[in-house]
């Protein structure tokens, strides 16, 4: 019953403090939003100009050949100041250049070389477009030649079109999730140590450790209430990417996942005496945990002393269970090993974190 | 009347604070740091070591003759599987054993000696840059294969594509996700440092030593800018380090200006931090709104790892509102081309625009006494 009395005084309290209301709702909603929509490292829209100095049905129909939406002709330049010019401002990923008789030497089968100029400044776009400018030159012209011998057929599985909005609105989501679970139950306690609350609760006959834990699934309960309307409205309506598994599934490993987060937490709120501890504290443990769980840098691509480490990211084990159920369709009892993984981590996480933080008071 | 005497007296206090606060000033200083450190080095967009599984009902000399030329160097792929049912495979792809696969069909090198031999690539899309960069890893592959066994019949093709990088020769990506995390780190560390610089005072009660005493608003906030100020140059000397002797990104441009951009850029980012600060009454709220209002912002609407050019005409707009979307360009302009200074003026105008403006606002809310 106390238990439970807790449970409704930190709900309360929690959502009396407006500013922070404000910004779940925020980062729950649009800031998915922005982050699914927006974040695109594939190749899309990529302005090119041409410096056609062949300028004959040859070259024009080369042109023709960069396909929307991955390219965006923007026009024709003239000369090498200009473009400089379009690289220097960014206004340009990269710039084809077709000789003097292209036309000609191709009819006689002279050699020439088609340049491809691209802005080495920019991060993912300068490789995807010198590769698929590249792909596509050599494909005009061998077609004129012969028909290729061999050839490949890509298919995407999950993501037919290789999508980023699919891919973006779950890890921001569960992003957004990581945040919230490693800063409030942490915020929560160490309100209560600088408004000097905490000589009041040591002499209260409450266990110190029930108000601890009511702390920790309060916030639990909440992000997992954020998480469910964020699913249900921001992802499959808003956002409207498909989602191919069981929603009550994504909740489930969720609610694992809460448990070994807020565990983190309490870690935080133990060594910390005051918000900015706390805050600094939250950021220095999320960017390991972000960065470890592959969402950014595959990890078979790290080097092999981070991919052991990477085993200690509870999100990782969150984010490969959570894409497999929303992108891939696999229910939650295929997902044994990551299931374990975080049982373990979250079962061990929040009893040593809620243990630490008893005996610090 | 504005006196110095006072907004030092602010700053001394600020400093002395952190000072004496360990664990604080350890993580203070860690933040930006790891920040610097894990994106810098870590985040690789190169794509290698992909494994990938293998389905050959063809078991011919040109299915294993094209397996091994895609794996030959062993730096992009490698068989981490051999399968004998399309079952099997697929569960692979969905369990994420393997990132792709390779589906020789019966008859490919058959239908190959009869003109034209097809197969398959199956690519796992989880990850869709992933999925393009494998893609086309493996037409390049196949478009030189396609090129030698033209050759072998005495054909050759005339023309070559060349392609050459501007600005970054080698096109070493490293760099330029290192000098695009140093605006980002810089539009979210500083800012997360001053958020709490007032609103602590609030939420300790302190706040009212404040009210109640003869300084001005002007000399309060200007002294809690500078601390913030103060504590974030010390970081960037920090970051700068890094950057040039740690990541060693070759500097194309003038120090002088990195460093004056650098600096009127955590002007702006802090003055954005104390804005929040002065906003709200609850440190959780001054903290998570400045994390949420800075991170995917300044990675978003800046060019930090998508094109600026490629950005829609709404995408565009919102990005000149973003402080980070000039610095960021600054930082690319001094860096990678050392533009001349008559192209980085108007940028510099705009970031010292945006900080009198943010720090205007901040006097505006600033209130000496409860609301």
């Amino acid at each position: 019953m106390n238990f439970f009395i807790l449970l409704y005084k930190e709900i309360v309290q929690f959502l009396r403090n407006r500013g922070l209301l404000l910004f779940a709702v925020y980062a729950f909603t649009l800031d998915i939003y922005l982050a699914a929509t927006g974040i695109d490292l594939t190749l899309k829209n990529a302005s090119f100009y041409a410096q056609d100095f062949d300028n004959s049905y040859t070259s024009r129909e080369l042109l023709s050949k960069f396909p929307e939406p991955y390219f965006r002709f923007k026009g024709y330049l003239l000369s090498d100041e200009s473009v400089e010019d379009v690289l220097l401002k960014d206004r340009a990923v990269g710039v084809i250049r077709i000789p003097f008789n292209f036309e000609k030497s191709l009819k006689k089968g002279d050699r020439t070389e088609v340049a491809v100029i691209v802005n080495g400044a920019e991060v993912s776009a300068s490789y995807l477009f010198s590769a698929y400018a590249t792909q596509i030159i050599y494909n005009f012209i061998t077609g004129r030649f012969f028909k290729p011998p061999v050839e490949v057929v890509p298919r995407i599985y999950f993501n037919q079109n290789a999508s980023s909005k699919l891919f973006m609105a779950y890890s921001e989501l569960l992003t957004v999730i990581t945040l919230f679970l490693l800063l409030l139950p942490a915020a929560a306690v160490v309100l209560e140590k600088e408004r000097e609350n905490v000589e009041m609760l040591t002499v209260s006959p409450l266990p110190n450790i029930v108000f601890m834990v009511a702390k920790s699934v309060a916030m639990g309960l909440i992000v997992l209430l954020f998480t469910a309307f964020a699913l249900f409205f921001t992802v499959e309506k808003v956002v409207s990417v498909p989602f191919r598994g069981s929603e009550l599934d994504f909740l489930l490993l969720t609610l694992i996942y809460v448990f070994t987060a807020s565990g983190l937490s309490m870690f935080i709120a133990s060594l910390s005496e005051n918000m900015l501890q706390v805050s600094q504290l939250t950021i220095l443990l999320l960017i390991p945990i972000l960065y470890l769980s592959g969402n950014w840098t595959p990890i078979e691509a790290m080097p092999k002393l981070l991919q052991w480490l990477s085993l200690l990211s509870p999100l990782k084990y969150y984010i490969n269970g959570a894409l497999a159920i929303a992108i891939k369709g696999v229910p939650l009892k295929e997902l044994t090993s990551d299931i374990v993984a975080l049982t373990l981590q979250g079962g061990a996480l929040f009893a040593l974190g809620n243990y630490f933080m008893v005996r610090k008071i | 009347m504005f006196r110095l005497k006072r907004v030092f007296s602010i700053v001394r206090k600020e400093i002395k604070e952190l000072l004496r606060d360990k664990i604080s000033l350890l993580t203070v200083l860690a933040v930006p740091l790891s920040m610097m450190l894990v994106f810098g080095y870590g985040l690789k967009l190169e794509i290698k070591h992909v494994p990938i599984g293998v389905l050959d009902y063809d078991n011919s000399y040109l299915s294993r003759e094209i397996l091994s030329k895609l794996t030959s160097n062993g730096e992009y792929f490698y068989v981490k599987r051999y399968f004998s049912s399309e079952k099997e495979l697929d569960r692979a792809l969905t369990f994420g054993e393997v990132r792709g696969a390779l589906l020789f069909p019966f008859s490919f090198e058959k239908d190959f000696k009869k003109g034209h031999g097809r197969f398959q690539l199956l690519i796992d899309g989880t990850f869709p840059y992933r999925a393009e960069v494998i893609k086309s890893y493996v037409n390049a592959v196949v478009s030189l294969e396609n090129l030698n066994l033209i050759e072998k019949k005495g054909l050759k093709l005339p023309v070559s594509v060349k392609p050459r990088y501007w600005f970054n020769e080698s096109l070493n990506q490293d760099y330029v996700v290192a000098v695009g995390t140093l605006a980002v780190v810089l539009s979210i560390a500083p800012a997360v440092f001053s958020a709490l610089l007032i609103v602590k005072e609030k939420e300790s009660g302190s706040i009212y030593n404040v009210y109640v005493s003869s300084i001005g608003k002007l000399e309060y906030l200007t002294g809690k800018l500078i601390s913030g100020f103060i504590v974030s140059t010390f970081n960037l000397s920090i970051l700068l380090s890094i950057l040039l002797f740690l990541f060693k990104v070759p500097l194309k441009g003038s120090f002088l200006l990195l460093l004056i951009s650098s600096l009127l850029f955590i002007l702006v980012s802090t003055a954005f931090g104390l804005l929040l600060s002065v906003f709200f009454t609850s440190q959780a709220a001054a903290f998570i709104g400045t994390v949420i209002l800075t991170v995917v912002p300044s990675i978003l609407y800046t060019g930090y790892l998508t094109p600026v050019s490629s950005m829609g005409k709404g995408a565009l707009l919102t990005a000149h509102l973003i402080p980070t979307f000039y610095y960021m360009r600054l930082l690319k302009d001094i860096y990678f081309k050392a533009s001349p200074v008559k192209y980085l003026i108007p940028d510099l105008l705009t970031l010292l625009t945006f900080f009198l403006f943010l720090f205007s606002l901040n006097y505006l809310f600033f209130k000496k006494r409860e609301r």
